[in-house]
């Protein structure tokens, strides 16, 4: 009698952003101590294992002609480089934006996949790394600068009776970036997955109706690819802007505006 | 100036002591034997790949480059999610779906 009643919870799409445990150790002897292997952490492991064996696999092997792996993996090289020297003018922080640039890539990529984890819809990664940047940059600022480096907080030319409400503004925009930063590429990460999740268990249930209707469907399903192509856009898009706004982060804290 | 330097500014002048007369004019080679003693033991032909290597070789390489690694990740990625999604969540709702 209970195995015949229609269940009709429907899932919270927002249920594929929890971390949950997958292998535990727990150990009451050692004050509780718990390591645990979360979805979370299984994800990270595969997106590191990904980027290193993308690049080993790339690699050109110093052969004069380049393999289309390698060719691509150059070009994306090559427009970060460009990048890096345009806003900062070396090349001194190109290996932190390559990298920071491909782990955000590749982890939104993988999170495109159905059934898998997205890491960058954690706030613990994203806002963290945003935050880890932040106050990077501001040790950056402070080691180049020293005690100059708060002159970034008065704008020039402001009259000395509103320097204390300035540098309280600019304070608190400055320290603003470090969730924007996070929170941009969270947000959009979590609203396209919420979205995405919607629609499927929609069109799910159109499909498993009657047959006419799951026919119909597939015109509402090309509409559910274009959006599938939009969120593979979104996660290119995503990492290029966060590493951008990284780059002139840093841009701000060598030259103080 | 110390003999080990001078020495050493010399090395570059002098040569190594490759084949002296005496192992040459012996004959017999046999001052070579350990040498080739040992050369002669070693694998021939082209290194062996390994297992990584080997698909390097056949899926990115040169002309051998392909799609293929992508799609296998795909679907190897699509297959870890599955399973755990199963075995945490989906199996419980087998006989009742909602």
């Amino acid at each position: 009698m209970f195995g015949n009643q229609q269940y009709n919870i429907i899932n919270s799409p927002l249920e594929q952003f929890e971390v949950t445990s997958l292998l535990g150790l727990n150990a009451p002897i050692l004050g509780y101590l718990n390591i645990s292997l979360t979805n979370l952490a299984l994800y990270s492991l595969l997106v590191l294992f990904i980027i290193v064996s993308l690049h080993y696999m790339a690699n050109n092997d110093t052969k004069l002609v380049p393999s289309k792996w390698s060719i691509a993996l150059e070009s994306v090289f090559a427009s970060i480089n460009s990048m890096v020297r345009e806003q900062l003018g070396k090349e001194l922080y190109l290996p932190f934006i390559y990298s920071l640039f491909f782990f955000i890539l590749i982890a939104n990529l993988t999170g495109n996949i159905p059934y898998s984890f997205t890491i960058t819809t954690s706030i613990m990664v994203s806002i963290g790394l945003s935050f880890t940047i932040l106050i990077a940059v501001t040790i950056l600022g402070l080691s180049i600068h020293k005690l100059h480096f708060f002159s970034y907080f008065v704008p020039s030319g402001t009259p000395l009776a509103l320097v204390p409400l300035l540098v309280l503004i600019e304070l608190v925009s400055y320290l603003a970036r470090a969730f924007s930063l996070g929170i941009r590429l969270f947000a959009n990460m979590v609203a396209g997955h919420t979205l995405m999740k919607i629609l499927a268990t929609f069109l799910y249930q159109m499909f498993s109706g009657s047959l006419i209707v799951a026919v119909l469907t597939l015109i509402p399903f090309t509409l559910f690819l274009a959006i599938m192509g939009l969120e593979l856009a979104v996660s290119f898009i995503q990492a290029y802007v966060f590493v951008i706004l990284t780059c002139s982060y840093i841009k701000d804290a060598i030259e103080l505006h | 100036m110390q003999p080990t330097l001078i020495r050493r500014q010399l090395g570059g002048l002098v040569p190594p002591k490759i084949a002296t007369p005496s192992i040459l004019s012996s004959g017999s080679g046999a001052g070579l034997g350990p040498l080739v003693n040992f050369y002669s033991k070693l694998p021939k032909g082209p290194a062996p790949a390994s297992a990584f290597g080997g698909i390097k070789a056949r899926f990115f390489n040169g002309k051998n480059a392909s799609a293929v690694p992508l799609l296998g990740a795909v679907l190897g990625i699509f297959a870890l999610g599955y399973t755990i999604d199963y075995q945490m969540h989906l199996k419980h709702h087998k006989n009742h779906p909602h």
